[in-house]
């Protein structure tokens, strides 16, 4: 259905005198009808241009030069204008903001019906069908599309492309930025369609457990080259992860790794299905002498962040954080979780006197935030927000660093020596000199953490840092906040990444509707798989694993590789 | 989250069924007479009628009060800067220097002030009372060509998102330290700068998506486009079309 012949895809320089950039470098593949080819690898592997490049967007639209062949259905998309194969081919984006421009759900997705002429009878057919293959016949019609979930966005995206009754369908990460059970949604209306309707599916992912579930083949790009394209069980056991570090590995197949490399078993498995289904073969024997003492709760410090009786709400009677009390002291790792829209960001913006209390009060180290200006919070709390690098400026990077340090009164030698440090850190040396607009978005992303790390503060706050970063882009992130955290920082990471929760938390809030509905050391948040399920959240592989064989205890490392070993020392 | 910016409130009323045309007219029609006239008399007749008619049409009184709030800087600053910069003939009221205050200047400046609120009023009527698309299509069928509408449809959907990035930009750089309340005014316009160019490098990014978005939904193609929501002159549409230019006919010989 889909054919790519030797496509290459040079975009022109960022800069006037800088290098072209290669996206794609003779890259051939097929997709045969109904079938599902998933697009993997790091951040800047020309996952997004190849989109673009299928649909007949790019480069168009973009700039840019193709060269090479596309063809879809036997037509080739360079040669049509832009518009004309939107019956052929869907695309849905990463970003639905750009998608979702009319003022409500069912005139969304007549939107494009009446580009192709179609008559209102069977355009008003075609909103009900689309709103239920994507599961959103329960939200209002008239409901505008920017006051959905993040998930329901996405759907909605998804519903009109849909509409058009494409052939194909391209979606660049359609699970990206997803809470765990908007994306389990996606993925059941994805696995739907193509059952159903016999779709014919491009994705781009990052997640390899969205690609498990959906692809029938995986083609792994670096760079723009294709690496290796096969079945995801023929790709991820034989991936070597230091490789590929962007590349981010099902944790049942890290899982079967360790296992197989440390205990001579031979397993292979993709799935948390399939991990459990293999290890009941193995019978166990030492469970009693597995370490059921967790490293003790941290406890030391003195308190660094106080909530008492924490009541805000944008409207008055519709309260988004309800009486909060919460104490997170010096030196404390602490992991915000929750589904969208259960308060996270509205907790956090407290934190810098961003949101003022509606009632209770805020204390940083024991002194009340209240009336105190955000610019004097801001030397206690580095706070990243959301897509922090939307919120970039300057002419280049070392001054974008620089930017934090020097508002806080920072000069000299001593600015010079907090931006290094932190361009060290994110590996930006050689970019300091670069413009930030012109980089890449893992780049970016980079430059905007680093503009936090540079203001030193003893607490960080960072709103879902990670999203949309590749594995060795989280990698970077994850080691920056470790390290602050020996050096004694206090730590409050929100993310719906229960992997990363899990191997990071030193202690874990649950976040339902405002409420703080659990609260306590990982190992004890994990024990509680409902409370996680009400709160739209999952259980990572190592404590799914361990309830599933029936010893809780197994889950002492919350790590695939830790749950493993564990595992083998188990055995008989 | 806070609620996104939106001009249009839904209500069931006659003045929310009523075809977009007659509205536009409304507003056409509205804007000319404010336009033209030089008695303020005129204006305050104006926005009293389209209070009138948005509060007899159901339109929510908080939608009204939101208007006006938005309005108020312009209004203040149209109150106290014209007089003071056009003063005009007649006894001085106050005086020092060359700045001086007269009862003409301090009507001009009003004048001026209820010429920008009664305009904004009755442009804002038909959007606050249908719509989006509905409208767009309006402006299509009263012949304009579709893009145009589109665009007009467009602004309106991503004033709001814009605006909600510059908040959000804007709590950012303040988080990184950054202060608008000290120093003086140059200083505060400087503490500005980085908030409008890191918004509008992000808008620029949120157009370059929407080409994409608009396009890949068969945008701009050369066929025939349908409309799903018809809408279609009744009597009563005709009755108000005839009310509106009679009303607006009558205020002619008042104008000067």
């Amino acid at each position: 259905m889909i054919r790519a012949e030797d496509l290459t895809y040079v975009y022109p320089p960022a800069l006037p005198d800088g290098p072209r950039t290669t996206a794609l470098d003779r890259l051939s593949f097929e997709v045969p009808a109904g079938a599902c080819l998933a697009v993997t690898g790091p951040n800047g592997c020309g996952k997004t241009t190849l989109c673009l490049a299928v649909a007949g967007l790019a480069p168009r639209l973009t700039g840019g030069h193709l060269s090479g062949r596309v063809t879809v259905a036997g037509r080739d998309v360079q040669a049509e204008p832009p518009g004309a194969l939107a019956d052929l081919i869907g695309i849905v984006f990463q970003d639905p903001v750009g998608q979702l421009f009319n003022p409500t759900v069912e005139d969304e997705i007549a939107w494009g019906l009446e580009n192709l002429g179609l008559p209102p009878s069977e355009i008003g057919e075609r909103i009900e069908w689309a709103l239920g293959a994507v599961g959103l016949t329960d939200v209002p019609r008239e409901q505008p599309p920017q006051t959905l979930s993040g998930g329901q966005q996405k759907r909605l995206a998804l519903a009109a492309a849909l509409a058009l009754r494409p052939q194909v369908l391209i979606l660049d990460e359609p699970s990206g930025g997803l809470a765990p059970a908007a994306r389990a949604e996606m993925i059941a209306v994805l696995r739907d369609l193509r059952a159903r309707h016999g779709l014919t599916l491009l994705l781009t992912e990052n997640d390899p457990a969205v690609i498990v579930a959906l692809a029938d083949e995986v083609l792994l790009l670096d760079g723009g080259r294709p690496i290796r394209q096969a079945r995801p069980r023929d790709i991820y056991p034989a991936l070597n992860p230091r490789a590929f570090p962007g590349v981010a590995i099902p944790p049942a197949s890290r899982f079967a790794a360790v296992a197989s490399a440390g205990g001579g078993l031979h397993l292979n498995c993709l799935t948390p299905e399939e991990a459990i289904e293999q290890a009941r073969h193995y019978p166990l024997d030492g469970v009693r002498a597995l370490r059921e003492d967790s490293p003790a709760h941290f406890t030391g410090g003195e308190p660094a962040v106080q909530l008492e009786g924490l009541t805000f709400a944008y409207r008055p009677g519709a309260p988004v954080l309800r009486d909060l009390d919460l104490t997170i002291r010096r030196g404390e790792f602490v992991v915000l979780t929750g589904d969208n829209g259960a308060g996270k960001t509205t907790l956090a913006k407290h934190l810098i006197g961003l949101l003022r209390p509606t009632r209770g009060t805020v204390r940083l180290f024991g002194a009340e935030t209240a009336r105190r200006p955000i610019g004097e919070l801001a030397h206690l709390v580095g706070f990243a927000f959301q897509n922090p690098e939307l919120q970039i400026f300057s002419p280049t990077v070392r001054e974008e660093v620089a930017f934090g340090p020097r508002n806080l009164g920072v000069s000299g030698p001593q600015l010079d020596r907090v931006v290094e440090h932190a361009l060290r850190r994110f590996n930006l040396l050689d970019l300091a000199d670069h413009p930030p607009a012109a980089l890449s978005f893992s780049a970016r992303r980079m430059v905007a953490l680093a503009s936090i790390a540079a203001m030193e503060t003893p607490i960080l706050v960072l709103d879902e840092p990670t999203v949309g970063l590749d594995a060795a882009g989280q990698a970077r992130v994850m080691n920056w906040l470790e390290g602050r955290h020996r050096e004694g920082a206090t730590v409050l990471l929100i993310t719906h990444d229960m992997e990363l929760a899990a191997a990071h938390a030193g202690r874990m809030l649950v976040l339902e509707r405002g409420e703080i509905v659990a609260d306590g050391p990982p190992r004890q948040i994990f024990s509680q798989p409902d409370v996680l399920k009400r709160a739209g959240l999952g259980l990572p592989f190592a404590a799914r694993f361990a309830q599933a064989l029936g010893h809780p205890a197994l889950a002492a490392d919350l790590t695939p590789e830790g749950v493993a070993r564990v595992w083998l020392e188990a055995l008989q | 989250m806070t609620a996104p910016l939106s001009f249009y409130s839904p209500a069931d009323s006659w003045l929310h069924r009523l075809d977009p045309r007659p509205k536009l007219w409304f507003s056409l029609l509205g804007v000319l007479i404010c336009v033209l006239t030089t008695r303020t008399v005129v204006l305050i007749g104006v926005l009293a009628l389209t209070h009138a008619v948005l509060l007899a049409g159901r339109q929510p009184p908080r939608s009204l009060v939101r208007l006006w709030r938005a309005m108020l800087p312009i209004l203040v600053m149209i109150l106290v800067l014209q007089p003071l910069l056009a003063p005009g003939e007649g006894p001085d009221l106050w005086r020092v220097g060359p700045v001086r205050l007269t009862e003409a200047g301090l009507l001009t400046g009003l004048h001026y002030a209820l010429r920008v609120a009664a305009g904004a009023f009755v442009a804002s009527l038909p959007v606050m009372t249908t719509p989006v698309n509905t409208l767009v299509y309006g402006l299509h069928k009263a012949g304009l060509p579709y893009s145009w509408g589109m665009a007009i449809g467009l602004a309106l959907r991503y004033l709001g998102t814009v605006g909600e990035l510059y908040t959000t930009i804007s709590e950012a750089q303040q988080a990184r330290g950054l202060s608008f309340s000290r120093g003086g005014i140059v200083k505060r316009v400087r503490a500005a700068a980085p908030t409008l160019i890191a918004l509008i490098i992000a808008s620029l990014r949120l157009s370059d998506s929407l080409a994409l978005g608009l396009a890949a939904r068969g945008y701009g193609l050369k066929r025939q486009r349908t409309y799903w929501r018809n809408i279609s002159m009744r009597p009563v549409d005709w009755l108000a079309v005839a009310v509106i230019t009679l009303a607006f006919a009558g205020m002619l010989p008042f104008l000067r």
